[in-house]
């Protein structure tokens, strides 16, 4: 077959091959096409506060240092030493001076440097420029609200052009309290299916929630009430050019948490948001001071879910397999209650022994499954629902539409088909 | 390190922690939920890969724990645990229906008296096995610490320390440890 993988995805994004979610040829070129070219999340600069502060991260398939420097700055790098390319840094984090390989002790300063190759006068008489063989780095850095996004293009776009809009919704829950937020630790976990999977979910399916998720819904008081209605009924789709978006629902629904676990948890959580109204007023503005993304999605593959205090990325591991990080993340004004409160109310919901998350990963996979057999990848996936009703919003930036619609996700493939009408198969 | 518990008291502690795994097996929900104790506690936090500077000798499993970061894959108590069970009663509970076939092996059981009469502390080590369809199998293993009491002449498990091995989890659908 040759082509060009645009042809795999129509003009409006509405009809999707199925080869995007099991064939390795298009996996590998997106590796270079979408994760080559896009801005990446590598983590939060809660997670290196200090000089030295290191985060073992990954941006698609590699493994990547980001450190925040002695001056300061957060960099990145490939976790990689230049001599015979072994992982230098292999602890999750903590706070390094410098990273000397394990194999034959080539030394890097926190800056990428290379400091130290051993016996170098007697090992390199004809003498060694060390000067050229620093970490390789990450080309461009970005701080958007104390979240750190990476790009491998030295001709990628602003993080804030890239986010536009974006950045708005963003916001509603980045910056709802002083100080703006922090993470309290990392869950991992693999699944069989293709990385964009929790990524198009995430970016605005709200019609599985009532069936696929039924169980936890009825075992919690039941389909009909605010935490659900809230999001379902009275939430909207947001598509955001570059191939975002985001689920919009009210913040202040009252009830707005499952009926499960523990009241008190309930009673500090809502207590933290009365709490900071005024400064959400005040930074946020009237509108905004109300509204949540229950879920959202960044352009290729970072995801917020507002509602349940995480923040995740779905990483490549092969077209048919997907590392999950998701980080919990919470105001960092709150009070150690409602802090605890947020991080128990995210890991009975979501993570690998979060009772929506089990649903959504047997989902993800069968999306997979679907896709692998000779005859039935000849077909497309049809992302068609609400065709032509979403638009231009009063109060919204955006492309505005109901929840039982699909296009956030038709945004999202057309971004896909852009980046990818660069590769031929 | 504290006494070990008598004969009788160890071999009660050992067929407590077999019929709770043959339980779940067995998918007897209600049972499983009754060889709890109404203040039960599980958590079974999120591993993480540490590094000891040169120099310094490992760091025991218990030093280990303490530099972990909050995060737990599970933190449940009685009322999350009744949760997960009614979830499983609507069978509408997609990761587990289809039916979800597991196995739980559990070995070296430790039995110690704890401080407190009628309080032990309880080692054993886990391997959950789960199969659900067309060959697939996850393996899960873990070493647990348990606290359990005796009440009202038999025993409850009030208290759950599950340490995975992994540091990722395969899969993200176990309803129950």
């Amino acid at each position: 077959m040759s082509g060009n993988f645009s042809s795999l995805v129509n003009e409006e994004g509405s009809r999707v091959s199925r080869r995007l979610f099991a064939d390795e040829a298009v996996f590998e070129a997106e590796l270079e096409q979408v994760f080559g070219k896009s801005w990446l999340f590598l983590g939060h600069e809660s997670q290196v506060p200090r000089p030295g502060d290191f985060f073992r991260t990954r941006m698609g398939d590699e493994s990547i240092i980001l450190i925040r420097g002695n001056d300061g700055e957060v960099r990145a790098f490939l976790n990689s030493c230049r001599h015979r390319g072994l992982p230098i840094c292999r602890q999750d984090k903590g706070n390094a001076k410098a990273f000397v390989c394990p194999y034959h002790a080539w030394t890097y300063a926190s800056d990428g440097s290379l400091r130290g190759v051993p016996r170098q006068s007697q090992s390199y008489p004809d003498g060694l420029d060390k000067s050229k063989l620093g970490l390789v780095p990450v080309a461009h850095m970005a701080n958007h609200r104390g979240l750190i996004f990476g790009s491998f293009d030295p001709d990628i776009i602003p993080l804030e052009d890239y986010l536009g809009d974006m950045a708005w919704y963003l916001d509603c829950h980045l910056a709802r309290a002083p100080g703006g937020t922090e993470v309290l630790g990392l869950q991992r976990w693999e699944i069989d299916c293709n990385w964009k999977m929790p990524a198009e979910n995430q970016i605005g399916d709200v019609c599985h929630g009532p069936f696929s998720h039924v169980s936890l819904f009825e075992a919690a008081g039941g389909i009909d009430q605010p935490a659900v209605t809230s999001v379902v009924d009275n939430g909207v789709n947001v598509a955001v050019p570059n191939g975002h978006g985001c689920v919009v629902a009210g913040m202040n629904e009252p009830e707005r948490e499952l009926g499960l676990g523990d009241p008190s948890a309930s009673e500090a959580i809502s207590g933290h948001f009365d709490k900071y109204k005024a400064y959400r007023v005040e930074h946020l503005g009237a509108l905004r001071e109300h509204l949540d993304l229950p879920t959202a999605t960044v352009f290729p593959n970072f995801s917020i879910l507002g509602r349940n205090s995480t923040i995740r990325v779905a990483h490549p591991i092969s077209a048919t397999r997907t590392e999950m990080w998701s980080w919990i993340l919470v105001d960092k004004a709150a009070d150690p209650e409602a802090k605890e409160a947020f991080r128990k109310q995210y890991q009975v919901t979501f993570g690998p022994g979060g009772m929506l998350e089990s649903d959504d990963g047997e989902n993800w996979s069968g999306v997979m499954y679907g896709a692998r057999g000779s005859q039935s990848r000849k077909q497309d996936y049809v992302y068609e629902m609400g065709m032509g009703s979403d638009g231009p919003h009063a109060e919204l930036p955006g492309s505005v539409g109901h929840t039982f619609s699909e296009h956030t996700q038709r945004g999202y493939y057309r971004r896909w088909r852009e980046l990818m009408s660069e590769a031929v198969i | 390190m504290s006494a070990l518990a008598d004969a009788e008291t160890q071999r009660a502690i050992e067929q407590l922690l077999y019929r709770e795994a043959r339980l779940l097996d067995e998918r007897r929900h209600m049972e499983w939920l009754e060889l709890w104790h109404e203040d039960a506690r599980i958590s079974a936090p999120v591993r993480e890969n540490l590094e000891v500077a040169p120099g310094k000798p490992p760091l025991t499993r218990d030093e280990e724990l303490e530099m972990l970061s909050p995060a737990q894959f599970f933190e449940d108590d009685k009322l999350i645990l009744l949760g997960r069970v009614v979830r499983q009663m609507t069978g509408k509970a997609w990761s587990e229906n289809p039916l979800t076939r597991s196995c739980r092996v559990i070995s070296n059981v430790e039995v110690e008296a704890a401080e407190r009469e009628g309080e032990f502390n309880v080692y054993s080590n886990s391997v959950h096995y789960r199969s659900r369809r067309d060959g697939d199998q996850s393996v899960y293993p873990a070493a647990r610490r348990d606290i359990v009491v005796s009440e009202n002449g038999s025993f409850l498990i009030r208290q759950r320390l599950h340490l995975y091995l992994t540091d990722v989890l395969p899969g993200s659908f176990v309803t129950f440890l």
